[in-house]
């Protein structure tokens, strides 16, 4: 599902080169549940960008279901985002002025499904987060969990073949944030690849496998037993 | 993205920023209203100024004796200056192919009957010329003419207003005979009375007859004749004529005032120069209006842009092409100006149909409209304002980065 070899990736900052990501290789199969933990500064969302094609990198190659990313035009790029990832972020990043029905419904909008199949794939969607009967709310009247299972349901109604999860539980309370990694367990068991960058160890433990990055390289790939643990509340 | 969702994005943000879109609108509306209502006001002062040349020929010259302004030859000034029979062949001499001469001789104003009813009126004595030189329309008969003219005619020619003061109505003046002072005249023709006041309650009769009733000796009031616009040396002939006639009189050669020479196709073709003049400064003004709008809008866009980076940076995240972006946000902008300047030419057009009926005729203003050209002309300006309005804010959305606006702030 994902390959990356070698990828190197440095910042610019006025005269200086930072590197941010050294040497990373990572494999992720298909169906993979990942976390993805570093202290902030690490490299880590540096690397979710590049996965996301959101971001390009230096040297490396980056195999995304058998294609290589590489040197995208920004169309190719947008192309591939809608086509294959989902993404959801901490701060939910859903248009305030919209309904959580058509922030839904956007990802579909790009790729021009006809308004009447939209809006039901939609509402199938948000039913699956359970939020079907908030669907004509706009996100200023929602609970930050509430935003956030629409945000999922926005990444999931592509049906993409990878979801991108950066801090998703980061703005969270604990109890909302177990309701969320509900959902997305719940979507990895349907057979989506799931990655999800964390710095709380709790989500990351509940994934397959947790890999570590510091100072732009893999320090630690660890491929756990499934665990059907009950997150610890505090 | 199909095109009904794109149309409904656009009323959405605009609906959502109603200040912001009512400002910005204003602007672009104001710039096209002044630009189609300058406009229009040029066209009605040319119309005005056109209609009012239309009553002479617009190639014609006149030639008078003034005074005298600048002492010559011991000539002082204020001296007044007479021109004569003599002086019409020095002119004829001076300007070979004159069309339409026209030479007045004038006994002034006298009262003039026809059996009981009396009128006074003015008596000029001319050539057919005239009726070429003051595009003169005949309501009946025919002008004084050539053979008039040679064989010293008793006839005359006289304008509707002075018809209707000597003959009952309903009475048809031609073939009926006039008394002036002692002189009988028969009318042989009527024109129409014009605007010109210079042309009402007149007698026309041939310069020959005018020159033996009324014992004027050579004096004239008026040398007048047509000079083809094609004529090359136009204004070399008329300095001759202005040379020979100063020195035939004994006063400076430049003492314009002394001999008057008024060239109407030189008037016109200054008025005409103004009027684009004038023309090309509306579409100055307009212009530079509507640019003030354009950079407004533009800018408002750039705020606006600005303001939703985050919501751009998701729409790129979700699938939006960079052109899908640029897309958005100039079809935005073209939306704003088209629909603000449609209602600044709509205004435009109302105040104008308004003031068009309201403003008096004069010779200076008339009937002022938006013609369609004006209004085509403005409608592709808006558009291309518009999209240049939109291109740079939207060039800008476009190179924004999702990883940079999608960052926790």
């Amino acid at each position: 599902m994902i390959d990356l070899q070698g990828i190197n990736k440095s910042y610019q900052i006025g005269d200086r080169t930072i590197p941010v990501l050294r040497d990373v290789n990572l494999f992720v199969r298909q169906g993979e549940f990942v976390s993805i933990m570093g202290s902030s500064g690490s490299g880590k969302s540096t690397l979710l960008n590049i996965i996301g094609i959101l971001d390009d990198y230096d040297s490396g190659t980056y195999h995304l279901d058998g294609t290589l990313i590489r040197d995208l035009s920004e169309r190719e790029a947008a192309v591939y985002r809608n086509r294959f990832l989902g993404f959801v972020f901490q701060a939910f990043n859903l248009l305030p002025f919209k309904t959580a029905l058509e922030n839904v419904e956007l990802p579909l909008q790009y790729r021009g499904v006809a308004r009447g199949r939209r809006r039901e794939m939609a509402i199938e969607s948000l039913a699956r987060v359970g939020l079907a009967e908030r669907a004509l709310h706009v996100p200023s009247e929602m609970s930050g969990g509430e935003k956030q299972r629409v945000a999922i349901a926005r990444a999931l109604i592509t049906s993409p073949r990878l979801l991108l999860a950066d801090e998703p539980t980061g703005a969270l309370d604990s109890k909302t944030s177990e309701q969320i990694m509900l959902i997305l367990e719940e979507a990895n068991r349907a057979g989506l690849t799931l990655i999800i960058v964390t710095h709380e160890a709790d989500v990351a433990a509940r994934a397959n496998r947790v890999i570590r990055i510091r100072d732009g390289q893999v320090e630690e790939d660890a491929a756990r037993a499934v665990s059907s643990a009950p997150m610890v509340s505090p | 993205m199909n095109l009904l969702d794109r149309w409904r994005e656009i009323f959405d943000v605009l609906v959502r920023r109603k200040l912001r879109t009512a400002l910005t609108a204003l602007s672009v509306a104001w710039g096209i209203f002044m630009l189609v209502v300058l406009l229009a006001a040029g066209d009605g002062l040319a119309t005005g100024v056109e209609s009012t040349f239309a009553l002479n020929a617009v190639n014609s010259v006149f030639v008078m004796g003034g005074q005298v302004s600048k002492a010559h030859a011991g000539n002082p000034i204020g001296k007044r200056v007479a021109l004569d029979a003599a002086d019409f062949s020095v002119v004829k001499r001076d300007v070979p192919r004159m069309g339409a001469p026209d030479i007045q001789f004038s006994p002034g104003a006298k009262v003039v009957s026809h059996g009981n009813r009396h009128a006074t009126l003015t008596i000029r004595g001319c050539f057919p010329g005239r009726a070429v030189i003051h595009a003169m329309q005949m309501e009946k008969g025919r002008f004084i003419n050539d053979d008039d003219l040679r064989e010293r005619r008793r006839v005359a020619c006289i304008d509707s207003k002075a018809a209707d003061g000597l003959f009952a109505p309903g009475e048809n003046p031609l073939g009926q005979w006039i008394t002036v002072a002692d002189v009988v005249l028969q009318v042989v023709g009527v024109y129409e009375e014009s605007e010109n006041d210079d042309q009402t309650n007149m007698v026309y009769m041939p310069q020959t007859t005018a020159q033996i009733a009324f014992a004027g000796g050579n004096e004239l009031r008026q040398i007048a004749f047509t000079l083809s616009a094609a004529e090359t040396n136009r204004q070399s002939q008329l300095d001759d004529v202005q040379r020979d006639l100063a020195s035939r009189k004994n006063v400076a050669t430049d003492d314009k005032r002394a001999i008057r020479i008024r060239n109407t196709q030189e008037m016109f073709d200054r008025f005409n120069g103004l009027f684009q003049g004038i023309r090309a400064f509306v579409w100055l003004i307009g212009l530079g209006t509507i640019l003030a709008g354009v950079v407004g809008v533009s800018n408002i866009m750039l705020i606006s842009v600005a303001e939703r980076t985050r919501e751009i940076g998701v729409r790129k995240a979700v699938g939006a092409t960079p052109s899908t972006i640029v897309r958005m946000i100039v079809e935005e902008a073209l939306v704003i100006t088209c629909a603000s300047g449609y209602l600044g030419l709509v205004a435009a057009v109302a105040v104008v149909n308004v003031a068009a009926r309201l403003i008096p005729k004069t010779e200076f203003f008339a009937s002022p409209q938006v013609n369609l050209s004006v209004g085509l002309a403005a409608t592709g300006i808006l558009v291309l304002a518009g999209t240049i309005a939109g291109l740079f804010p939207a060039l800008r959305a476009a190179r924004i980065n999702p990883i940079a606006a999608l960052r926790v702030e």
